[in-house]
């Protein structure tokens, strides 16, 4: 009896405990916190643990190989040609995107039906697989079968190789990844500008302030927010770049798109030895290099918008 | 009145997704062994529920990379031997494509949830077993009452490792060289006549090359396929034995010189295309001549092409064309009760009607004296072509533990810096040659 009175103060107890708001919040981000450690902080240790072994996917012969795995990887001149692949994937697709998407916002961001029309149209390749599209832009643009090069036979312009050709399949490549992606930067970069009050615009027009100088000095300054936003999530996209180049390059032609998270999976799971040991380290290489890049992005935009403040 | 509607047309909804989840279920029971197995894909032994049956049924699970059209006479055959092995054994087969296939393999083996077997490239086997990841099958011969010599030796030498079986054998080819007979004629050759030397291959192909039709005179790939051009010339890619690189010679240069002046400069092939590009092109007719396996007998027929098919061309030396397999491998997990389950079906395939069949259909060359010497297969128009080039089958990357890594790092990337034009052929001969010595020294 009395350990029944016992039990029910304990849990009354325990109810009273959570049910201040403040104790509540954690039951709320029980379910998130959970998937995040088993999904991303656990994998994430067993990365960094598995980076020091000489390992592979069959599990046989495991040995511990401290940071040797990281040694090798600084004369590895695949691992330096898919960093600086990376890198310049990046630096040509997230620039490109935001501007784009940036200008076209500005164009539809009005609430008319041809405009609201138009945004549904530009968000079309964000719903549809990565794959599905690579595989599709693949046919649309190889050289003697695709219907692009035929096209542009007319035009003159024959040889072509896009994907096939070293100097051309990278920059196909971004220009894919931009017309499959630009809709939903442009979706969130709308939100941002609607959200602008139109007093500023009227009052910008009273001074007698042109479309595009409004632009320049009252919508963008105000969507900063939003900007970073963008540029901080499409740089982390672009740094992880794999399905576009798996599904339509393979990392060819001569290893010119071959970007580091193709070369992780290369290297652990498409050819032998199936080196697990080696590509995770590839991956915490990786995983420093995009947190130190979205550090300094991050403390741009925060320096810009106290400044613009 | 319109509350009550509303409330049938709810009724009659929940009704109608419920019998349609309980009738999907009631398939999968019908379909047989339970989900279980299907969920372990450990093949397992059923207790005995079967009327009339002494044993109870057997369920082996088998997986392959055969998606192409001789996946399809694969299935036939699987299923007709699940229905007259009486021996209650049933095969649920599992065909993905190869890259999936080598993805899920490794770990499947490491975490016991492997297929009873497989089927796989003969190439693999030093590789799986240094991570003794498949059984040794030493016992099929004596287990099954098989008689070994009924088999052609090289063949057989295929799927032996350090002196002991670690597959079954299922099929086998050498690489050939296919022309397309309607494009000869056209370019003024003798369609009867495909090349004979690589120089002769050179000559044909800038004539059967057109720019204004999309046409090509030769297909070149960076796989294996040109290995006969290598060999035939006198050079070789590496000493197995001694594990060192005989890449960098002064006749490999002089080929690659060769093979580059014609792909670049004279544009005989398709700048940068795939091995599947260059098959499309072939079934397309836009390919003159193409050196490939057997399995493009099967496509050119269906899409009509009016091809031959023969020995690669000979070089200034000699004559070869890799040989290469598929062979029935046990998984390390699966149970000495399942693995003579296996045997029953790999007895099965060597069986002289099955092979018959196989070779009929797919075009592979037989391998078993009573196929080579049947009738039906003497008089057919490509077995009669290939089947006496057997003698020219030489091992690429056999029986090397880094035999993949060497063609994947290495060679492959080589070929294609060369085709491609962006490398002088000297040059990167010499570097490949060095990370052959490289992968070679760290496998020891």
């Amino acid at each position: 009896m009395e350990r029944e009175e016992r039990n029910m103060k304990s849990k009354i107890k325990l109810f009273t405990y959570f049910n201040k708001p403040d104790k509540a919040a954690y039951i709320f981000l029980l379910p998130s916190f959970l998937t995040f450690t088993v999904f991303i902080f656990m994998p994430l240790l067993a990365s960094l643990l598995i980076s020091m072994f000489d390992i592979n996917i069959f599990l046989e012969n495991i040995s511990f190989s401290g940071l040797e795995n990281f040694k090798r990887l600084i004369f590895d001149q695949r691992f330096w040609n898919a960093f600086k692949n990376t890198l310049y994937f990046t630096a040509l697709e997230v620039p490109i995107q935001i501007i784009f998407s940036l200008l076209l916002a500005a164009y539809v961001q009005k609430n008319t039906v041809f405009r609201r029309f138009l945004r549904s149209c530009f968000f079309i390749p964000v719903v549809c697989s990565m794959t599905a599209v690579g595989i599709v832009w693949s046919i649309l643009m190889d050289p003697t079968l695709g219907t692009v090069p035929y096209m542009l036979r007319f035009l003159g312009l024959s040889d072509i190789g896009f994907l096939k050709d070293p100097l051309l399949a990278m920059p196909t490549v971004v220009l894919i990844t931009v017309w499959k992606n630009f809709g939903l930067t442009m979706i969130i970069l709308v939100a941002g500008i609607q959200s602008i009050p139109d007093t500023y615009y009227e009052a910008a027009e009273i001074d007698g302030s042109n479309k595009w100088n409004q632009f320049i000095n009252i919508t963008i300054p105000l969507i900063i927010p939003t900007l970073s936003f963008c540029t901080i999530t499409n740089i982390i996209n672009s740094l992880q770049v794999f399905d576009q180049t798996y599904v339509m390059t393979k990392g060819g032609p001569v290893f010119k798109t071959e970007t580091l998270v193709q070369y992780i999976y290369t290297r652990g799971f498409a050819v032998a030895p199936y080196d697990l040991g080696y590509a995770s380290a590839v991956a915490e290489v990786l995983f420093l290099m995009i947190a130190v890049i979205v550090v300094l992005i991050y403390q741009f935009f925060v320096r810009k918008e106290t400044v613009d403040v | 009145m319109r509350k009550w509607l509303l409330k049938m047309m709810c009724v009659v909804l929940i009704l109608t997704v419920l019998s349609m989840i309980l009738t999907s279920c009631g398939k999968q029971e019908k379909e047989g062994v339970s989900s279980k197995s299907e969920g372990s894909d450990v093949g397992e032994t059923k207790g005995t529920e079967s009327s009339g049956g002494s044993s109870g049924k057997i369920t082996l699970t088998f997986w392959n990379g055969f998606t192409g059209s001789d996946g399809e006479v694969l299935r036939d055959i699987v299923n007709r031997f699940n229905e007259n092995n009486g021996k209650n054994i049933e095969i649920k087969m599992d065909i993905m494509p190869w890259d999936t296939y080598f993805q899920k393999l490794p770990p499947a083996i490491a975490t016991n949830t492997a297929p009873s077997f497989v089927l796989m490239g003969a190439e693999y086997i030093p590789e799986y077993v240094s991570n003794n990841s498949i059984q040794p099958l030493d016992d099929f011969w004596s287990t099954t009452g098989l008689n070994e010599s009924n088999f052609v030796k090289n063949v057989l030498d295929m799927y032996k490792y350090q002196g002991k079986y670690y597959m079954t054998p299922m099929q086998y080819n050498l690489m050939y060289l296919y022309w397309n007979k309607d494009l000869f004629k056209d370019a003024g050759l003798d369609p009867e006549k495909p090349p004979e030397t690589w120089e002769q291959l050179g000559e044909y192909a800038v004539k059967l090359t057109d720019p204004s039709k999309q046409q090509y005179g030769f297909g070149a790939t960076k796989d294996d396929a040109l290995a006969p051009l290598i060999w035939g010339n006198g050079g070789e890619f590496w000493d197995a034995d001694n594990q060192k690189s005989l890449l960098d010679s002064p006749q490999n240069i002089k080929t690659y010189e060769w093979l580059q002046d014609l792909v670049v400069n004279k544009k005989v092939s398709p700048k940068g295309a795939t091995g599947a590009d260059l098959d499309n092109l072939l079934k397309s007719g836009k390919l003159a001549m193409y050196i490939s396996g057997p399995w493009q007998v099967n496509g050119l027929r269906t899409e009509g092409i009016n091809f031959g098919i023969t020995a690669p061309p000979k070089g200034t030396v000699t004559q070869a064309s890799p040989i290469g397999g598929c062979g029935f491998a046990i998984p390390r997990g699966t149970s000495d009760e399942l693995k003579t389950a296996v045997y029953e079906f790999a007895k099965y395939w060597l069986s002289t009607e099955i092979l018959k069949e196989w070779t009929m259909k797919n075009g592979f060359p037989p391998f078993s004296e009573e196929v080579i010497n049947d009738p039906d297969i003497l008089n057919d128009e490509i077995q009669k072509s290939i089947a006496p080039l057997g003698t020219l089958g030489k091992s690429y990357n056999l029986g090397i533990v880094v035999g993949s890594q060497l063609h994947n790092d290495v060679i492959e990337p080589m070929m294609d810096t060369i085709l491609m034009g962006m490398g002088d052929p000297a040059n990167e001969v010499k570097k490949a040659s060095e990370m052959i010595d490289q992968i070679f020294q760290n496998s020891k």
